[in-house]
């Protein structure tokens, strides 16, 4: 060992013993498999993601083919007749509006007071003005009651009576006076 | 034994790279039984050596056409065994630690059986990382100081010196 050898001197025993220390040989089978594995070609990383991205188009293919398939061959879809809302006829909703104003307690003192504010029920008829709703209302409580009694009159449901229709028709001719300016003067004057 | 080997994945050899099959076989020739010893000096245990002396050959595979260059080469796996060698030996001794192992597991060679080769291991042990290296490599394959300082990259000089300085430590150690 020249490196102990040029630094002592010699190669004195202390020497010797580290050197055989060191000296532990490797299982032959050990280098023997080392060399065989790193020696054979095999598949390297390139052809190992060649083939990936094969397998993996052939995939997205068939996953495509498979739901282009269901999609073509769907039957046409039947819609069961319970499952479709009846037409509902919309009315629009009142716009009447009460708002009750409430009167401030003598005893706040200008401190602020909570406004109520009702919505009446929406009613499946329009009523624009005060004064519908009002004789509406009438007439409900005019029907609730039962001592009312409505009449009809059974003629009114009659078809009504056609007026005459004229033999002949005849437009007689209206003379028009011309536009002049002394007239137009006199329109002005008066 | 040699089961980090089949653990190895199969893509480590490339077909791009199998014209430089038979170099790097060569390499593993060369090297194989450095790169061992090397990681034996710090482990202590074959089997671990073993592992970890491959794992630095695979390593070394993937970048093999940086490290085409035979003196690079040697350099590199070197300093590679080395340096993967000392993060097995702390993980060994975290697992160890946990374990709460009785045993020294890493003492099971017969070279260590010796009395007087423990106290050898014992002396290369005490020495800081920087002196047992080139004690290490200089004790093997009877590398002189200018191998020793081409493998480590350092100035012949640094060499001559870290080693003066190993022999008087393991001297006094020893006494």
């Amino acid at each position: 060992m020249t490196g102990w050898r040029g630094e002592a001197g010699g190669h004195d025993a202390f020497e010797q013993e580290i050197e055989d220390l060191l000296a532990v040989e490797p299982a032959p089978a050990w280098t023997a498999s080392v060399r065989g594995r790193f020696s054979a070609p095999s598949p390297g990383p390139r052809a190992a993601g060649t083939l990936t991205w094969a397998a993996a188009l052939v995939v997205v293919a068939l996953g495509g083919a498979v739901l282009w398939q269901r999609v073509v061959d769907r039957p046409p879809q039947q819609i069961p007749l319970a499952s479709v809302a009846p037409p509902t006829l919309q009315t629009p909703r009142s716009p009447v509006e009460i708002v009750h104003a409430p009167s401030a307690p003598s005893g706040t003192n200008g401190r602020s007071v909570r406004v109520g504010r009702r919505r009446t029920p929406t009613f499946p008829i329009a009523m624009t003005s005060p004064g519908d709703a009002r004789a509406f209302a009438q007439l409900l409580e005019t029907l609730a009651d039962p001592e009312v009694e409505l009449l009809m009159d059974a003629t009114q449901l009659q078809p009504a009576t056609p007026l005459p229709v004229p033999a002949s028709l005849t437009v007689d001719a209206i003379a028009i006076d011309p536009w002049t300016d002394a007239a137009a003067r006199g329109g002005e004057e008066e | 034994m040699h089961e980090g080997i089949d653990r190895l994945p199969s893509t480590l050899v490339s077909a791009q790279e199998s014209d430089l099959a038979p170099e790097f076989e060569v390499r593993i020739v060369e090297c194989s039984t450095l790169a061992f010893r090397v990681a034996f000096s710090v482990l202590r245990h074959r089997e671990d050596a073993e592992d970890v002396a491959q794992e630095a050959f695979a390593k070394a595979h993937r970048s093999f056409r940086q490290l085409r260059d035979r003196e690079k080469f040697k350099s590199w796996i070197v300093r590679m065994t080395w340096r993967m060698a000392i993060d097995r030996l702390r993980s060994n001794r975290r697992r160890q630690t946990r374990e709460q192992a009785v045993a020294p597991a890493l003492v099971t060679d017969p070279a260590g059986a010796n009395e007087r080769a423990a106290r050898l291991w014992q002396a290369i042990d005490a020495l800081p990382e920087k002196l047992r290296i080139v004690v290490v490599l200089a004790g093997i394959q009877g590398h002189d100081m200018r191998e020793v300082s081409v493998l480590l990259g350092l100035p012949e000089g640094t060499v001559k010196s870290r080693l003066f300085e190993a022999r008087q430590r393991m001297r006094e150690w020893l006494s």
